[in-house]
């Protein structure tokens, strides 16, 4: 029953634990979704700000080049608009730089013979055919840096000139920085092979000289790959060592990477702790549902198994032992009943053994008369009898001796129930009574060739009714001789063992069944085989002997085999104990 | 309770156990990374089979016979100023994956022969004539300095008192002008880098003839920009087995 009830509480614990890591894992991601299409979104109004100063369109028509004075200008002005400039330059359309302003000559104009040829360079190539052109990043110990070129155009939209410059991006270090999720979750900007562009925690940004491609996830979303498809691969050590769960997307246009890595011990933190708190409850209810479950169950089972062991007791025969149920409720009033039933029964059940009693007291007397008057029949003392007709006086003889015994196997067990069957315990030899008993069988053995061996010694004195002790030994090797087909042998031997005397009755017998041994000292029980179908007998002998053994405080038992005889024994206390 | 109901109590026991065990032990799936691990495994340009991961730079100030009257007296402080720059720069652009370090000759190293020897009148490539008679010379009488570990490249350094700027494999030249005079100043540990980088097997990133560059790193218009505000190509880092 307890387990009825933890099964589906456990089940439910379970769920709910799966619901709340879905809904973690939901909530994660949902933050570090947004926080990477903010910072994104910042990186590149950032990077299309500067692009955009680098898109010059002049008002005439001509195509030709803009004054070298005013180039100059024109340099000028975006060095003081751009402080992250490191150099910026004009560049004809034949590819050579017509002026340029770089910070290694103080911001002054480069001077004409330190202007060079950047026709082969991919800046001029792209720019010259109206392409706006960002290079890779490259990293200088100053910072990472980016090539912008632009085509300078018309009025009419042809290109007369190319505006290129060096560019420190290290703006984008104060765009990511200060950017957490939760307590130490960070976020940072890799360029496409995975070297570190930007960290929100600066100090980290010199500890990381290697590329992240060497994280998978990184590397994935550098190769494409959507954080979506990758999201049961997002949690991983970091390059810093520490577990975390992270997201990320890729620019398409640079194809820079923007990663974000929250540490679990922090995005997991309050997840744990409901983990914790509902595992705990979930536990404490687990133990109190078992608890209350057996307290339960104790209170509904227990007397249903009361009820249960008292029907065993009135199979048995046990009818002055009522049940005690103290439960106020239904099952009580059916131990009230069933008590009631038990009175009945032991009602009927006196009624029956009162009935017995007189029945076989009353019978006792017309068949010993009967007896008698065949017996003088039989004797000739009314006069000359026919053969045949001393034949069937002879059967109805035989028959109205088992119609005696019968009658004073049933009186003696009506005694036994009725508490009137009397013992008159004392200490005594037993081999005495015992040697008078196989005095008076040793014709039915003899008639039958049955050799009977008693193994007299010296032994100690038991307490028993010599009468009764008498009866038990008479059924006992009467039984013995009974059921030994043709000639065997019936040995008598004692033992000692634990302040008793035991009393073995052996015989070369027909042996009994395991079963049958279960059943042998029930009343009117007899082993029926077809080897015992001719033997006659009431079924009520073993039972009185039963009786009277356990009456002079000794029990008696049955060892025997098929085909192969069998062993009877009693014990009885031996005197002076 | 019935033997058969203990074993499900007990099952359910170990269940919650199991839960509680697998919610604070979940594999998370994650994919490891030892940085310790991290290769070194720089190379010779296009030469993955000569590892230059680790580099021994050997420096020496060299002087023909006739200019020994010309000797720059504060040639080491001056050498190994130019020499650090040059280690920070290969350090941030090689990513780890390959550690300079380098020996300077403690004194000038006096030549046999007059400049002429050394071919140093012909400049306009760079002197590579005077590299390939000054090597030889050093490395039959400094034997004992040259000594390195069979892991690392070995590149000889020389700080020529004449003119040139060149470079080969394992070598390369510098005249003691680019490092000591005022104008060259802020690019002189740039021109360092530059001939350094040819002992590498870096090509030049410029036309030799029109000066007109190819690229604007390190080996080629940057050459002539302060060291802090150079790099090496991205291609060229590939080649050199830096870059993944």
């Amino acid at each position: 029953m307890a387990l009825v009830g933890i099964a589906p509480f456990a089940l439910l614990a379970l769920l709910a634990l799966y619901n709340l890591n879905r809904s973690h894992e939901a909530d994660v991601m949902s933050i570090e979704k947004n926080i990477i299409n903010q910072k994104k979104d910042e990186i590149q109004s950032y990077l299309e700000a500067i692009q955009s100063t680098f898109q010059l369109r002049v008002s005439f028509e001509q195509i030709s080049d803009i004054e070298i004075s005013n180039q100059q200008f024109l340099l000028k002005q975006l060095t003081r608009e751009i402080p992250v400039l490191e150099e910026v330059a004009f560049i004809n359309l034949e590819g050579q730089e017509t002026a340029k302003i770089s910070r290694y000559f103080g911001e002054d104009i480069v001077p004409e013979e330190y202007l060079k040829n950047q026709s082969e360079i991919k800046k001029f190539k792209q720019a010259k055919i109206g392409r706006d052109y960002i290079s890779s990043v490259y990293f200088t110990i100053n910072g990472p840096m980016v090539t912008l070129a632009s085509p300078v155009l018309n009025k009419n939209g042809i290109v007369i000139s190319i505006l290129t410059g060096e560019i420190y991006i290290s703006e984008l270090q104060k765009i990511v920085e200060k950017t957490h999720l939760g307590e130490i979750g960070y976020l940072y900007l890799t360029d496409e092979d995975g070297f570190l562009i930007a960290h929100s925690e600066s100090e980290k940004m010199s500890l990381a000289e290697a590329s992240f491609k060497s994280v998978a996830f990184v590397n994935q979303i550098l190769n494409g790959y959507e954080s979506f498809a990758l999201k049961e691969k997002n949690r991983y050590e970091s390059f810093w060592g520490e577990p975390v769960v992270s997201w990320g997307e890729k620019f398409d246009d640079t194809g820079w990477g923007i990663i974000t890595e929250w540490p679990t011990s922090d995005a997991d933190r309050v997840l744990n702790i409901i983990k914790i708190q509902v595992l705990f409850f979930a536990f404490i209810i687990f133990v109190l549902t078992i608890f209350f479950s057996f307290f339960i169950t104790k209170r509904i089972v227990g007397p249903v198994k009361q009820l249960q062991a008292s029907t065993q007791l009135v199979a048995k025969g046990v009818l002055d032992q009522p049940i005690v149920i103290k439960t106020g409720d239904e099952i009580e009033d059916l131990g009230g009943a069933f008590n009631q039933m038990m009175e009945g029964l032991k009602q009927l059940d006196e009624l029956k053994k009162e009935f017995v009693f007189i029945a076989a007291h009353e019978l006792r007397t017309p068949v010993t008369a009967i007896k008698g008057y065949l017996s003088m029949i039989l004797d000739g003392l009314t006069g000359e009898i026919n053969v045949k007709t001393k034949e069937f006086i002879q059967k109805v003889m035989t028959a109205n001796e088992r119609l005696v015994q019968l009658v004073n196997d049933l009186l003696q067990i009506a005694r036994a129930e009725a508490g009137k069957l009397t013992v008159q315990v004392s200490a005594i030899d037993v081999i005495q009574p015992i040697q008078e008993v196989l005095s008076e069988l040793k014709p039915l053995a003899d008639e039958k060739n049955i050799a009977m061996k008693y193994e007299v010694a010296n032994w100690p004195k038991a307490m028993a009714d010599t009468g009764r002790l008498k009866e038990v030994m008479v059924n006992l090797i009467g039984n013995a001789i009974k059921y030994t087909i043709g000639s065997g042998v019936v040995t008598i031997f004692h033992e000692t063992k634990d302040k008793f005397l035991i009393t073995h009755i052996k015989d070369t017998g027909l042996g009994i069944s395991k079963e049958a041994q279960g059943k042998l000292f029930e009343k009117f029980y007899r082993v029926q085989t077809e080897q015992t179908a001719t033997i006659t007998g009431t079924g009520l002998g073993l039972f009185i002997v039963k009786q009277i053994v356990e009456k002079m405080n000794g029990k008696i038992w049955v060892e025997s085999e098929e085909g192969k005889g069998s062993v009877f024994s009693f014990s009885l206390p031996l005197a002076g104990y | 309770m019935t033997k058969h109901s203990l074993k499900i109590l007990i099952t359910l026991v170990i269940f919650f156990i199991a839960i509680i065990l697998l919610q604070n032990f979940r594999d998370d799936g994650r994919d490891f990374i030892n940085r310790n691990e991290i290769i070194k495994n720089a190379h010779f340009y296009k030469s993955p089979a000569k590892s230059v991961a680790k580099i021994k730079l050997k420096v020496f100030y060299v002087v023909p016979t006739d200019k020994v009257n010309s000797i720059y007296g504060n040639f080491y402080l001056m050498t190994e100023k130019a020499l650090k720059d040059i280690v920070r720069f290969h350090r941030f652009q090689f990513r780890q994956s390959s550690v300079l370090q380098y020996d300077i000759y403690p004194e000038p190293f006096f030549m046999k022969e007059n400049s002429i020897f050394y071919n140093t009148e012909n400049t306009n490539h760079g002197n590579p004539e005077g590299l390939r008679n000054i090597i030889p010379e050093i490395e039959e009488t400094q034997k004992d300095f040259l000594k390195h570990k069979p892991d690392e490249f070995l590149i000889i350094g020389v700080i020529y008192e004449g003119v040139g700027a060149s470079g080969a494999e394992g070598a390369f030249l510098l005249s003691r002008i680019f490092l000591s005079e005022e104008q060259y100043q802020p690019i002189a540990s740039t021109l360092l880098y530059h001939e350094f980088g040819h002992s590498l097997g870096l090509p030049d990133q410029y036309d030799l003839k029109t000066g007109a560059p190819y690229s604007n790193d390190i080996m080629g218009g940057g050459r002539e920009k302060p060291i802090e505000t150079s790099y090496i190509d991205k291609e060229l880092l590939k080649e050199l087995g830096v870059r993944l």
